[in-house]
């Protein structure tokens, strides 16, 4: 059997730090799960601010990856920082570059906040993400300063929500993926639901 | 014998790999090895703490072929380079990371030796966890 194909991303500019910590938790739980998982860390990438007048945008070797990688995938993992309410500018950049790669897809959600409660970028997550006929998680998890000692995780009730969304994401991705992909090829027809609308689309 | 004592510098794993028969199998066999006994310093504090100073010398590990005198996380899997002459796309591990090679920056191995010379104990455990089951499931 094909193990599902996991990209986990994070979308901060800075390397390492808190998120990293969250991601490594996600990865070991999506791993342990039987996924196979890549990162696409996007303080390791030079990603443009996304320019509907740039021609050049979209061959560039760094875009053309990461819309390769997100076409291939059959689930993310999707981290965040919380930044004034909402999700990183370099989070909505990658979805920006992105929609029909993330049709049909499943996500689970994870972000750290300087204080907050987490919602407001998660829900910002979960609208891009359904927003591009994407499938989300009714379950995420935030990582407060409370729960880190430094960057290390300290609160085992994080870490659990953290391995749960890893194990839930590989669990569930590709039975949406392939029930997706089995309406799309039935047709436009109002019976095959949002997938018909991406009926003929590569 | 010290936890850090049984992890083998990359020439000590690439001659137990070789002694082996020099297969895949034998490469994987070694690096799982190679994890094990790194599992075994991180959870001891002695150990932990004698293997970041060494892991935080500022000189060129080069896979640490002088381990213990420096450390280079590539130590692991040394034998599945040497195997499969550094294609990292016929690698069981290289291709579960998109190909990429255990130096790429965004890959469990190379994380995992940024966690150790940080200090990052319990990081540094997470990320030998993905190993681990990259190399189960290799």
């Amino acid at each position: 059997m094909k193990r599902p194909r996991i990209i986990i991303v994070l979308g901060s500019t800075a390397p390492g730090g808190r998120l990293a910590t969250l991601a490594s938790v996600a990865e070991a739980a999506a791993v342990e799960a039987g996924a196979e998982v890549t990162r696409c860390d996007l303080s390791q990438r030079s990603i443009p601010v996304m320019c509907t007048e740039d021609a050049e945008q979209p061959t560039l070797p760094a875009v053309a990856e990461l819309r390769r990688e997100a076409a291939e995938a059959d689930g993310f993992i999707l981290l965040t920082p919380e930044y004034h309410g909402n999700m990183s500018g370099a989070l909505k950049n990658w979805f920006d570059f992105l929609y029909l790669e993330l049709a049909g897809k499943f996500a689970g959600l994870i972000a750290t906040t300087g204080g907050g409660g987490g919602d407001m970028s998660i829900s910002s997550v979960k609208n891009s993400f359904n927003w591009c006929h994407g499938f989300t998680l009714p379950f995420h998890a935030v990582g407060k300063p409370d729960d880190f000692d430094g960057d290390t995780l300290v609160s085992e009730k994080v870490r659990d929500r953290v391995q749960r969304i890893g194990h839930d994401v590989v669990r569930y991705a590709p039975v949406i993926r392939a029930s997706f992909d089995a309406a799309k090829a039935a047709g436009p027809e109002c019976t095959s639901g949002v997938a018909g609308t991406h009926a003929g689309d590569p | 014998m010290s936890s850090t004592g049984k992890l083998r510098s990359a020439d000590a794993a690439v001659a137990a790999w070789s002694e082996r028969g020099g297969t895949l199998e034998d490469a994987l066999i070694v690096a799982s090895q190679q994890v094990e006994s790194l599992e075994a310093t991180l959870s001891s504090e002695r150990e932990w703490t004698r293997l970041v100073s060494i892991a935080r010398r500022t000189i060129d590990p080069w896979f640490a072929t002088d381990w213990p005198e420096t450390f280079d996380a590539l130590m692991l899997v040394l034998p599945l380079c040497r195997t499969l002459d550094w294609q990292c796309a016929q690698c069981p591990i290289g291709r579960q990371q998109d190909n990429r090679a255990c130096a790429h920056p965004e890959v469990p191995v190379t994380r995992l030796g940024t966690a150790i010379s940080r200090g990052e104990q319990r990081r540094a455990q997470t990320e030998l966890t993905v190993l681990r089951s990259m190399l189960r499931h290799a």
